[in-house]
């Protein structure tokens, strides 16, 4: 009887711990949809464009192209460390 | 069971003071003491006695004995066997009720019990995600709560609401509105709020207030605010899409719901070793769109300034890769009628508001005429700024001296008279065969909810002026998203390509499956499609809207056009005589390897100098084809130098 006793309360302590479980990940799941939705909006054109004027920045004029040799921007991708020199040679 | 006489017979045994009083059945029941008491029992026997009747007919009270009960022991036992059978009996239906209950009836009751025990949750699931083509938000689905009553366990319904007020920030109106539905008898089920943010339905879970419960919802979000929103649409709060993308992409961006099965306790917690059944929801699909998040904004700004700096009603945009049709930005403002704040429109008006296209349409005829070989860019007609036809007079929009114009020039200065003149080269039939080839007259590709197709008349029914109107674009209407397309079969070597918004649907879990590419048809040949885009470079470098559309650096090809608005009366001019215009430019760069292909159409600018295609939507082609050379870094090809003489920068 005590080992059965003993048995009905481990489980009952287990399910409480379930359920504790199932409400933390509930928390985290809605807590990590919050910051996805910031981010989103941290990172949304009008939030930027608004804090760019904020800061006195005005939008880009005529935009120019310069013609960038292979070597060079090999060089200056590899610096950024972004990619290995290697690598970077071998994209078109 | 025995019974005994309630009549009793005294049997004297003695004359002496002690008497005996026997039953009927003859056992002596009990002494008497005295004379007196031997009366008393006469007395209870007479009351024992039929009532007699007094001589006016009423019965006669007759004195009873208190006491005589206590000696009425026959009576007292009689009453306990009552007793007894009575609670037998009970017992017996007991026992038969509890014996039916679990053997026939076991089935039902056991099905109540669990039913009242086994709680089933539905798990709502999110709605796909609308993404822009590098992938950022559009519309995103958000967890939410639903905070409900159930007035049926409310004590004090006043209250309830003044709290649920100050908690959920309710107006005074609302708090009325909910009282009086939280006070309707019988009601199991009232909304209090729906689409509340978690942190705030939990303020109300921890006032635990009876009767008040939440529970999930997922809401629509648009993390850019009303950056896209005429074209995105709307979801309703039952997650259902009811305008725009949202609609016509409901199926796919509707997940599965989930389930949640377990046995719950008193306080609602879930039993231990009971069983939980879990079906997770299943989100909904992706949709990547071919919008560009960046150039939608952009291009919703620019629209937005010309309208509040024109007065104007409302404005549209397109802007459209020239190979694939995937569009990059499509954009409706309007004019709100009531506060006169200019914003983006609830509804897709590119592509659901058909209007007469004026001039830009001429690039169809000329196209036409030349397609046909009736016309060559040379070609010379000689051109009065009015003529008559069908008793009417029609006229250029400058008036001019009649003089030769080759068909260069004619597209150049946007002569409607010359216009006519190169669709007669062709004729009506032609005429429409051509514009239908273009996209006129049927819904593009897009498919878009509501969306128009425009009016095209058959040749065949064309009365009076209209025979030769359409040609320039007047007595035919088309949505702005038929008219960036028509336009772009010449930026695209003659091919009309369809244009498309969904670039690739991504299911849970899985890889992004593309969509198909756009369908595709030649229209004219390439040749034409290089002679008509050197004409075209000429409206920019030359022609109407020389000074306003060009960029610096780029050779842009364009045409410009100006239609008149028709009115609810079915004429040009409204009820005081004015008319309003839809005043539209349409472009492409690079002219040389067109990468874009942009329109930008005004609703009713004012209607004085500032009404035409090249003042007021070609600057506006100019700021947005700007953006999208930074966003989508289009670079122009190497020799190309805009016009011959570079023309001025934009105003």
């Amino acid at each position: 009887m005590l080992g059965i006793a003993t048995f009905q309360t481990r489980m009952a302590q287990t399910q409480v711990e379930i359920d504790q479980l199932q409400r933390s990940i509930d928390r985290a799941r809605a807590t990590k949809q919050s910051l996805e939705r910031q981010r989103a909006e941290l990172r949304s054109p009008v939030r930027l464009g608004r804090e760019a004027q904020a800061m006195g920045m005005v939008q880009a004029g005529t935009v120019g192209f310069v013609q960038v040799d292979l070597e060079t921007y090999v060089d200056a991708i590899a610096a950024s460390g972004r990619m290995e020199r290697d690598e970077v040679g071998s994209t078109p | 069971m025995s019974h005994r006489s309630r009549n009793l017979d005294p049997d004297r045994e003695g004359t002496g003071t002690r008497r005996v009083v026997r039953v009927a059945d003859g056992s002596t029941a009990q002494t008497l003491r005295s004379v007196g008491e031997v009366r008393r029992r006469d007395v209870t026997a007479r009351a024992n006695e039929p009532r007699r009747s007094t001589a006016y007919g009423l019965k006669r009270r007759t004195p009873v004995d208190v006491h005589a009960h206590h000696f009425r022991v026959g009576e007292v036992r009689t009453r306990m066997w009552v007793i007894l059978v009575v609670i037998s009996l009970c017992f017996v239906g007991i026992l038969v009720r509890v014996g039916m209950l679990q053997t026939t009836q076991q089935d039902v009751y056991a099905k109540f019990a669990a039913a009242q025990r086994k709680r089933n949750e539905t798990l709502p699931a999110p709605r796909g995600q609308l993404l822009d083509r590098n992938g950022k938000p559009l519309a995103i689905s958000v967890a939410a709560k639903a905070i409900y009553a159930d007035p049926r366990a409310i004590a004090d319904a006043g209250r309830t609401v003044v709290v649920l007020g100050r908690a959920l920030g309710l107006s005074a109106e609302r708090q009325k509105e909910l009282l009086a539905k939280l006070s309707v008898p019988d009601r199991s089920f009232v909304y209090v709020a729906r689409q509340v943010e978690p942190e705030t339905a939990l303020v109300v879970e921890n006032l635990k207030l009876p009767g008040i419960g939440t529970q999930d919802e997922i809401r629509r979000h648009l993390p850019n605010g009303e950056v896209g929103r005429s074209l995105i649409g709307t979801a309703n709060v039952d997650g259902v899409g009811s305008a725009g993308l949202e609609k016509q992409y409901d199926a796919v961006l509707t997940g599965t719901p989930g389930q949640l099965r377990y046995t719950r306790g008193t306080q609602g917690r879930s039993l231990p070793s009971s069983q939980k059944a879990l079906i997770d929801p299943v989100p909904g699909n992706d949709i990547t769109l071919t919008i560009d998040l960046a150039l939608q904004y952009q291009t919703e700004r620019a629209l937005i300034a010309k309208v509040e700096e024109l007065k104007a009603r409302g404005a549209s945009a397109i802007v459209m890769d020239s190979r694939t049709g995937e569009v990059y930005a499509m954009a409706s403002v309007r004019r709100d009628a009531d506060t006169g704040a200019v914003r983006v429109g609830g509804g897709n008006y590119a592509a659901v508001d058909s209007y007469e296209p004026g001039s830009v349409a001429k690039v169809i005829t000329v196209a036409a005429a030349l397609n046909e070989k009736k016309v060559q860019t040379s070609t010379t007609f000689m051109v009065p700024d009015r003529k008559m036809f069908w008793d009417e007079w029609l006229h250029d929009a400058e008036t001019h001296p009649t003089m030769p114009m080759t068909v260069q020039e004619i597209l150049a200065k946007s002569s409607n008279i010359g216009t006519i003149f190169v669709s007669q080269t062709i004729g009506p039939d032609k005429q429409e065969a051509y514009m239908r080839a273009f996209g006129f007259g049927a819904e593009t590709a897009l498919d878009f909810p509501g969306e128009s197709r425009g009016i095209l008349h058959p040749s065949s029914r064309w009365r009076g002026t209209e025979n030769v109107t359409v040609s320039y674009g007047q007595g035919v209407s088309a949505t702005a998203v038929q008219l960036v397309s028509a336009v772009n079969v010449i930026a695209n070597d003659g091919v009309y390509v369809a244009p498309k918004l969904v670039r690739s649907i991504t299911r849970p879990g899985g890889e992004a499956e593309s969509t198909m590419a756009s369908a595709s048809r030649r229209v004219v040949s390439s040749d034409v499609a290089r002679q008509m885009n050197l004409l075209m470079r000429d409206v920019v470098c030359v022609g109407t809207a020389k000074g306003w559309a060009g960029i610096k650096g780029y050779t842009i090809a364009g045409k410009t056009g100006t239609g008149y608005k028709a009115h609810k009366n079915g004429t040009y001019f409204d009820d005081e005589g004015r008319r309003a215009y839809y005043a539209s430019f349409v472009g492409f760069l690079p002219a040389e390897d067109p990468r874009i292909t942009i329109l930008v159409s005004i609703d009713e600018p004012p209607p004085n100098a500032q009404h035409f295609g090249a003042n007021t939507a070609a600057p506006v082609f100019n700021k947005i084809a700007r953006s999208a050379i930074v966003d989508l870094g289009i670079q122009a090809p190497t020799g190309s130098g805009g016009c011959p003489s570079e023309p001025k920068e934009n105003r």
